[in-house]
């Protein structure tokens, strides 16, 4: 395993043990404190977010289901390791599941993971410009290439 | 029940949340208008702030036009179904069983394919695309506080 990748699945474990879903995790970990401490940096949103989908209710919206959450656990996962994004905020769902909210003024995109499990992504401008696309979490390519494509949406001038 | 909707009638609806800039809605405090319709007071009957009334008074209004509401259209992906969207007027009688109170000015956006009411529903796609045509008309009139 080189470097990069073994950093890679450091980084991966950490995340799991730190969200809570895995606590074994922790005992494969031997890591020191500078390390769980430099991971725990304001920068590093993924956890708070992780912790965000886990406890998430709605006082007027649907309730959320274990499978949505289980997707935008998922999707944040890849939106964390594999792009650049930051999300705006972690919101409930009019139709039943969790948002993944991303909002610059003018310009707004989002990625719904859906109680049935379904996910949904979509961009506007409010002005007549939008995107749709379904999303399949196991088609990585797919989502990454989607992801990214919001990424220039939200970031262009 | 007045059927008539003018083009430039107003519908008001009250949300929770707005975009970051105060303008519009975000697609995702919007549902799709189902088998239920999209619950919205007519102009004609009401003042927007009816919308807030009984216990609603830190919520925000948004409002859309029947004009903007008749101009939405999606298709399917294969383009073989063909969904739009129309307000239909829908009074509200007061019922304690239902909890309900009296609301003269109550309609519905419904969803419409090829005219008909009763249909099965759309992908989630599509879904989506009305949901964000609707956002994109929505105006926020009062923000929530």
């Amino acid at each position: 395993m080189d470097q990069n990748t073994a950093i890679f699945e450091d980084r991966r474990k950490l995340t799991t043990w730190l969200s809570g879903a895995n606590h074994s995790a922790a005992d494969d970990l031997r890591y020191d404190e500078k390390m769980v401490a430099a991971y725990l940096e304001p920068h590093c949103w993924l956890a708070p977010a992780l912790e965000r989908i886990s406890r998430l209710q709605s006082d007027h919206h649907p309730g959320i289901e274990t499978v949505a959450r289980r997707e935008a656990s998922t999707l944040l996962d890849t939106i964390y390791y594999r792009t650049s994004l930051r999300p705006t905020r972690i919101s409930s769902s009019a139709e039943g599941g969790i948002a993944v909210v991303f909002e610059v003024p003018g310009r707004y995109a989002d990625v719904e993971c859906l109680n049935d499990g379904s996910v949904v992504a979509g961009l506007t401008d409010f002005e007549g410009h939008q995107e749709v696309h379904e999303l399949y979490l196991d088609n990585r390519t797919q989502v990454v290439r989607v992801l990214r494509e919001i990424q220039r949406f939200i970031e262009r001038p | 029940m007045v059927e008539h909707f003018e083009d430039s009638e107003l519908l008001f609806h009250r949300v929770k949340n707005v975009t970051l800039d105060g303008r519009n809605v975000p697609p995702t405090e919007i549902g799709y208008p189902g088998s239920n319709g999209m619950s919205v007071n007519r102009e004609r009957f009401s003042l927007p702030e009816d919308v807030l009334w009984p216990d609603c008074s830190t919520w925000g209004i948004a409002a859309l036009s029947c004009a903007d509401i008749r101009s939405v259209m999606e298709e399917s992906g294969d383009g073989r179904r063909r969904f739009t969207l129309a307000p239909r007027h829908d009074p509200l009688e007061a019922s304690m069983e239902l909890d309900q109170r009296e609301n003269y000015a109550h309609s519905l956006i419904i969803t419409l394919e090829d005219g008909r009411h009763d249909h099965t529903p759309p992908t989630n796609s599509v879904k989506k695309k009305i949901r964000f045509e609707i956002a994109r008309f929505l105006r926020v009139l009062k923000r929530p506080t």
